[in-house]
């Protein structure tokens, strides 16, 4: 196993990835055990980052002109010797260079921390394209005109093909699948955020983050405010419906049970169908007492929930806690 | 000195303030009430549905041909506009042919501010052989009386009177009670049910029927000579009896949580449950326990109980306990000897045993505290809390969380779809939960030890001493080889990656501190993390009171 000096020389690579594949596993697994080594690695990374987000400023035309005028001076010179003499560097030159660099990246990281995007008194403008808003897809075509030139990061471009030209068009493509990262900021009941909290609650595909750590999100973010979503109610519906697992399937209940009854005829069915049909008892038990819950702050009397407890509470071949519990909850709603 | 149990002047001002209101709102509402009457042919063998969602309906038998209704509507509001809107939103309807006639009240906007509400009550005479359907969901009663044909009932709450009804009764109520009166031995079946309500049969002392009757909660009572009993298997809740020696017709009675009482008028009633064998269990032991409650629920339990009555509740029992109950929560302060606890509905509440202790319920959480022999705990349904595990044991739920304080013998948790957490472990330890995290201490002074935990869409941690040696083997089944992760504080690992029917496997095998005893860790779609820390000492119970 490598040691950690060796290992902070490697980081500089790993982060350019231009270390060899057996290296970067190597180190990728020092980074994994190795808990000092794993807070350089995230402060390489997002310093990293942090430089490809700082906004470029654009040269002054004059200096750029003085700039050319240099290098003119410099270009009818006679040809340059092709052996340059050895000189040996001081120590203090190193010194100075690596004190720049390192004011340099910790100037720009405490700028990236403490400074927000400047707001120019006149905002830029492109006249001729129309702004589109971002949208989350699966795939997507774009004319490059509606592509910046400018790539930010270093994002992972993976499966790239390249299109022939079109005849008469003249347009060619590169298609390609992008990793980035994307992170929407908004109110809790921003129709955009709704959205997309709905599809990562009903297509769980993402292992660093678990459902029920997701539905618990929901819970505390939607549980305590006037309205949630019906986007949201039908995707913790969907969980409660086509979940595998108990354990998920009981917080979904619980969810459905907090949030605002705004949304209840979603919400009733889903637990009218858990109450019905789902196998495991603890999340009928919890389907009653949530339907128990929507029959007492609804504004209506719902014969469906009331012949749903009703049935449950006369089945003889239900858990008799199940029964009980049904007949408590009858006893309980108001007309 | 002032007595202190007076009431505020300031606040009585605004008790006194506040019924002043309440009277004035009272007054302000106003009432619009209508008679309606309409008389229609009705064929004698025909069939008349009742629909009313508020108010009574009364039906009685008679030797006419005709359908004779009587309607009193009344609408109450808080002003005019009120009063016509719910009048506005309120249809009566008569329908149908002389064979079959519907009679429907219909609300076709409930109010939704309750500034203005309704009622229509029914009296109804009819041919006697109809046969009625009534549906209702508010009635302030149901009477049917004297009627031949077949009587269908069904309601939310108020109470269902029927008289002398000959014809086959079906009558099923949520809330309500339910009244069943023959002038004359019955000769047809009849089935009455409410979840919530009670019902009582009166007939005359020489019916003679077979009673099907089933309570959960609630009592047998009769006054009639029968012969039968509970079902032979535990937990039984229905009762067959033979009155009078009679086999046919069949009366079934059933109720949740009310009680039921069939017998002739005058005579003095006798519980079924408190004579002979009663239901298959035990008595029903009960003592005060408010003051052994709240000590257990501060000192030895994890969490307070949820369960505020208990059908057997006991403070101290020297030697060992049995008990079983077909439903309800069970209370035990201090059990010397073994418990060995069952319920087919319920919370089981314990707070020491000195033996060895088997709980069991087919619904509900267990509440235990410090168990000093081995431990055996199961429910189908709700959360496990345990204080101490001093024997180690087995506890399982179907569906909820297990919360183990400490375990000072082998233990094997198991959870149907929860977290299972360990805070204490001195011994070998088996989990598994089909959804959830998994937390598991080893104590500080455990060395090596045999570790077999596993989870399914949830995370696994496990906190070492620092020197605890073992021969670890952790997979980690995975759909990104990206996200999960297995990380140790302890070296010795080899991570190996493969590809497994389409998944990533990710595997950490190897020896901590030169090896040991085994831990196996598997979790499915989450990270395993080994955490190696001094933990500090723990201190399982305080000292006994």
């Amino acid at each position: 196993m490598v040691d950690c000096t060796a290992l902070k020389e490697r980081l500089p690579d790993l982060l350019t990835e231009t270390i060899d594949k057996a290296g970067r596993e190597e180190t990728h697994r020092h980074i994994e055990d190795c808990e000092s080594c794993q807070l350089e690695w995230i402060a390489y990374r997002d310093t990293w980052r942090i430089l490809g987000e700082l906004p470029e400023v654009a040269v002054p035309a004059r200096a750029k002109a003085r700039f050319a005028a240099e290098i003119e001076k410099l270009s009818p010179v006679a040809p340059v010797a092709p052996v340059v003499a050895f000189r040996h560097r001081p120590i203090a030159r190193w010194l100075s260079q690596a004190a720049a660099v390192v004011v340099l990246v910790g100037g720009s990281f405490f700028l990236g921390q403490r400074t927000s995007v400047p707001e120019y008194q006149t905002a830029a403008s492109i006249d001729g394209v129309s702004s589109l808003p971002f949208s989350i897809a699966e795939t997507r075509v774009l004319p490059a005109s509606d592509v910046s030139p400018e790539i930010q990061g270093r994002p992972q471009i993976q499966n790239v093909r390249f299109l022939e030209a079109k005849s008469g068009s003249g347009d060619v493509g590169i298609a390609f699948d992008v990793t980035s990262h994307v992170t929407v900021t908004g109110k809790p009941e921003d129709k955009s955020l709704v959205s997309l909290l709905s599809y990562v609650l009903q297509n769980h595909d993402n292992p660093n983050l678990s459902r029920s750590d997701t539905i618990e999100w929901v819970r505390e973010t939607y549980g305590s405010r006037g309205v949630a979503d019906p986007a949201i109610v039908k995707a913790l519906a969907n969980v409660l419906k086509n979940d595998t697992h108990e354990g998920v399937r009981i917080k979904a209940v619980e969810t459905l049970n907090d949030i605002p009854p705004a949304s209840a005829p979603e919400a009733r069915l889903a637990l009218i169908e858990a109450l019905r049909n789902d196998p495991n008892p603890a999340v009928r038990i919890k389907a009653i007492e949530a339907l128990a819950n929507l029959a007492k702050s609804g504004d209506s009397y719902d014969p469906a929930t009331v012949d749903m407890l009703r049935e449950k509470a006369s089945q003889p071949d239900e858990n008799l806690y199940v029964r009980v519990k049904a007949a408590e909850a009858l006893s309980q709603i108001n007309l | 000195m002032k007595p202190k149990h007076l009431l505020h002047p300031a606040l009585l001002a605004l008790v006194v303030l506040g019924l002043a209101n309440t009277a004035a709102e009272a007054q302000q509402r106003r009432s619009f009430a209508q008679k309606l009457n309409k008389q229609v042919a009705f064929d004698p063998r025909g069939t008349l549905v009742i629909e009313n969602p508020l108010g009574a309906v009364n039906v009685e038998g008679t030797s006419e041909s005709v359908l004779d209704i009587t309607a009193n509507w009344v609408v109450t509001g808080v002003d005019d506009a009120a009063i016509a809107e719910g009048r506005r939103q309120t249809q009566i309807y008569l329908g149908g042919t002389p064979e079959n006639r519907l009679l429907r009240s219909v609300i076709v906007q409930p109010s939704r501010d309750q500034s203005w509400s309704v009622s229509v009550s029914y009296f109804i005479k009819v041919p006697r052989s109809v046969h009625v359907n009534v549906v209702s969901r508010s009635s302030e009663g149901i009477s049917i009386s004297r009627i031949s044909g077949n009587v269908n009932v069904r309601n939310m709450t108020g109470p269902i009177h029927l008289n002398s009804v000959i014809g086959l009764i079906r009558a099923d109520s949520v809330n309500g009670d339910i009244y069943a009166t023959y002038k004359l031995p019955p000769t047809v079946n009849a089935i009455l049910s409410t979840v919530n309500g009670h019902i009582q049969v009166t007939t005359p002392s020489d019916a003679s029927f077979t009673w099907h009757a089933e309570t959960l909660k609630g009592d047998f009572l009769t006054s009639l000579p029968l012969r039968g009993g509970f079902s032979r298997h535990p937990g039984a809740t229905v009762y067959r009896a033979s009155v009078n020696g009679g086999t046919s017709p069949i009366l079934q009675t059933v109720t949740m949580t009310g009680r039921v009482s069939v017998g002739a008028e005058g005579l003095p009633m006798q519980s079924l449950l408190a004579s002979t064998q009663g239901r298959p269990g035990s008595a029903m032991p009960q003592e005060d326990v408010t003051p052994s409650l709240q000590r257990v629920s501060d000192t030895l339990l994890v969490q307070p109980p949820t369960a505020s009555s208990f059908v057997a509740q006991r403070n101290l029992i020297n030697g060992n306990y049995k008990f079983e109950t077909s439903l309800g929560n069970v209370f035990l302060g201090e059990v010397r000897g073994n418990a060995d606890i069952t319920t087919r509905a319920g919370e089981i509440v314990i707070g020491r045993v000195g033996g060895s202790c088997d709980v069991s319920s087919l619904g509900g959480p267990l509440n235990l505290g410090d168990i000093h022999g081995v431990l055996t705990a199961s429910t189908a349904a709700g959360h496990v809390h345990v204080r101490a595990a001093r024997k180690g044991g087995s506890i399982s739920t179907d569906g909820g969380n297990v919360h183990v304080v400490h375990a000072g013998g082998p233990i094997t948790l198991h959870s149907g779809g929860g977290d299972i957490i360990l805070q204490n472990a001195t011994s070998r330890v088996n989990a598994e939960t089909k959804s959830g995290d998994i937390s598991l201490t080893l104590d500080r002074t455990v060395r090596s030890q045999t570790v077999n935990l596993r989870s399914v869409d949830g995370n696994i941690v496990l906190n070492v001493p620092p020197g605890f040696a073992a021969d670890v083997d952790i997979t980690i089944i995975t759909s990104s080889d990206v996200a999960n992760r297995i990380q140790s504080q302890l070296p010795g690992l080899s991570i190996i990656r493969d590809q497994v029917g389409g998944r990533t496997r990710i595997r950490g095998v190897g020896k901590f501190n030169g090896g040991g005893q085994k831990v196996t860790l598997m979790a499915e779609d989450g990270n395993v993390h080994v955490r190696s820390e001094n933990t500090p000492q723990m201190v399982v119970l305080p000292p006994r009171q």
